[in-house]
């Protein structure tokens, strides 16, 4: 089993990684001075594309490409966003980040600044993250203390200011557009794409949208360059990936590992097994938004190919672990209740779709379910897939489909017998394990 | 927390943070949710009457900020419980056990997701996902998040709040 190797999170469990001086003692800051005095922002873009450092907010864009994407010129105000609404179930890692290790996040922003000659940077953090907005905003004053921050920062005539922003509970406003809506003091409704954040973001003006844990790989890939960045992890995924594994394992937790790792590796090495030592059932590998595996298809690398090939993806590195005394359908309705519940509602196929996927699979779970109310679930899902504005109705239908796909003959049980599997009457919790 | 709203507008100080916050961003109608975060904090809620106000003050529509303040969680247009008790309920605290617990926070309580104690000192509200699935149940109560909680724990933990 591959060990943990500690580039993001070399920081964390140390004392005092919030205050500048001891993270800089630590080398945080010496990458940026790196890129502002001896690069020039096109060398500093021609680094991050080299490396391919890919988004880790969900999609796996590369974030050099998109960078690239943004209006050069003096006369253009261009923004970045840092997204730190982190609320996708199961991903917990840009938390983390932001409370032991702001300055990293914010190296790793202002040197994307520099890149792209952009005016400033918005952090959006989730409104229910009150301690690590207030860490960040400390962070970011100290950063301006020191002058990493302001008018023409270490005398590269970059003048650069970050601006620390709350949400305020509404999981759709990770969606890039919805964030921009909500940072303009508006109701998180996604906007209809085109026109692009690139073109047309933050006031309207260029916007570039990157994940906290994507700002934070800049430092290193610009310390020491994409090719050493290459040499670790997967060729679709470079680098290391923070991977958050809950639910049901004894050593539930964040491990900063290469994306060739195995699902089987990070769920009975790292995480240490299954909790209850019971039989592993099921898992969904990259958030709640991905489809889900069964106990049989662990033994893949968590890159994109790994994932693909058995019909997931990587998404936002959140692992949620299920034993076999998990009922799917419950499961099933937990989730659809929540993208119901977070369905912005502008879009009806999302609106009207995810709130039949809950009636759905809670009736089911009660015993009420009627025969063909499997096949329901599919072509509900199918209805949804591709035609609203943003990916949130996707995100509902992939669970939905695939609990369905791997799990048929316990929904069907369901409907039948009008009751869960004897085995998953009693469900394993902190409290019985 | 329970401040009233037109001793909260008369308050110099509060004026100079609004005064503040209004200056923080590149356009001014980005302090809203921040404005509408302190009220909450200071008042509870943000009813109709902060509502005129922050509209007047950041140069947007009373509409606009009434459909702001309906649109996130956070935000209550009537006053809740001196603490908001939010219980987190999706999929990976559910399989660390957040459903036993929060029957246990109903029956303690005496309230059921919604409502608020007849002394107004707890709402309990549930919510989704709050991002440290590696530590469930977690549950909020105002500002400060505790994970891995048991029954016993909350019983606690309220008992020494005032
Ligand atoms: C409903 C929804 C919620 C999202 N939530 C988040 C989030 O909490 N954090 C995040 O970084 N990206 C989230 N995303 C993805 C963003 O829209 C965007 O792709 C991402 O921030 C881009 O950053 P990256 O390229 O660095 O991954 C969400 C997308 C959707 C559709
Ligand atoms: S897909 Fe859903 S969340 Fe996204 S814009 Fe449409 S209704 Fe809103």
């Amino acid at each position: 089993m591959a060990g943990e190797l500690k580039v993001l999170t070399a920081n964390l469990g140390m004392k005092g990684t919030t205050e500048i001086d001891a993270v800089m003692r630590r080398g945080a800051y010496e990458a940026l001075i790196k890129a502002m005095t001896r690069m020039t922002p096109d060398q500093v873009l021609g680094e991050v594309k080299a490396a391919n450092l890919k988004g880790r907010g969900g999609a796996g864009f590369p974030a050099g490409l998109k960078w690239s994407f943004l209006p050069k010129g003096k006369d253009k105000t261009r923004y970045l966003v840092c997204n730190a609404d982190e609320s996708e179930p199961g991903t917990f890692k840009d938390r983390l980040l932001i409370e032991n290790d702001p300055h990293k996040v914010l190296e790793g922003i202002i040197i994307a600044g520099y890149a792209t000659q952009s005016a400033g940077c918005f952090i959006y953090i989730r409104g229910e993250m009150p301690q690590g907005a207030r860490v960040l905003q400390r962070a970011v004053n100290q950063a301006y203390d020191r002058h990493f921050l302001g008018k023409n920062i270490l005398g590269s005539g970059l003048d650069f200011d970050i601006w620390v922003a709350r949400g305020a509970g509404a999981y759709i406003c990770g969606e890039e557009t919805a964030l921009m809506n909500s940072l303009e003091g508006k109701r998180g409704e996604p906007r209809i794409k085109p026109p692009f954040p690139a073109g047309y973001g933050v006031y309207g003006k260029p916007s570039n949208i990157n994940n906290v844990e994507t700002y934070a790989n800049v430092p290193a890939i610009i310390e020491k360059g994409a090719d050493w960045y290459n040499s670790i992890g997967s060729a679709d995924t470079p680098g290391t990936r923070l991977f958050g594994v809950c639910g049901h394992v004894k050593n539930p937790g964040l491990f900063e590992l290469p994306s060739t790792v195995t699902l089987r590796e990070l769920i009975y090495g790292h995480a240490g097994g299954i909790l209850g030592d019971r039989k592993l059932k099921a898992v969904i590998p990259g958030g709640s938004s991905v489809p889900v595996l069964r106990a049989d298809q662990i033994d893949v690398t968590m890159d994109s190919a790994g994932l693909k090939a058995v019909g997931s993806m990587p998404g936002s590195g959140g692992v949620i672990v299920m034993n076999d005394s998990v009922c799917m359908v419950r499961a099933l309705h937990n989730l659809m209740r929540f993208y119901a519940h977070e369905s912005c509602g502008q879009c009806t196929p999302c609106r009207e779709g995810t709130h039949w996927l809950e009636l759905l699979s809670g009736a089911i779970e009660r015993g009420e379910g009627r025969e063909g109310d499997a096949d329901k679930i599919l072509s509900l899902s199918k209805n949804i897939m591709g035609r609203t504005i943003c990916p949130l109705g996707d995100a509902a239908a992939m669970p939905a489909e695939s609990f369905v796909r791997q799990f048929r003959e316990e929904f069907e049980f369901h409907i039948r017998e009008k009751r869960c599997l004897p085995e998953t009457m009693r469900m394993t919790t902190i409290y019985s394990a | 927390m329970s401040r009233d709203i037109r001793e909260l507008l008369a308050d110099k100080e509060f004026q100079r943070k609004m005064e503040k916050l209004a200056g923080l961003y590149p356009e001014e109608r980005s302090a809203l949710l921040a404005a509408l975060h302190l009220c909450e904090s200071e008042t509870g809620c943000c009813g109709e009457e902060f509502q005129e106000y922050i509209a007047g003050k950041l140069g947007i529509p009373r509409a606009s900020v009434k459909g702001v303040v309906t649109f996130y969680e956070m935000f209550h247009e009537k006053p809740r419980g001196k603490y908001l008790v939010q219980v987190c309920r999706t999929l990976p605290c559910m399989l660390a056990g957040a459903e036993i617990l929060l029957d246990h926070i109903c029956g303690k309580l005496g309230i059921r997701p919604g409502g608020t104690t007849k002394d107004g000192k707890f709402t309990l509200v549930t919510v989704e996902c709050l991002a440290c699935c590696d530590r469930g149940p977690s549950l909020m109560i105002n500002d400060t998040l505790y994970t891995g909680i048991t029954p016993e724990g909350f019983d606690k933990v309220i008992k020494e709040l005032d």
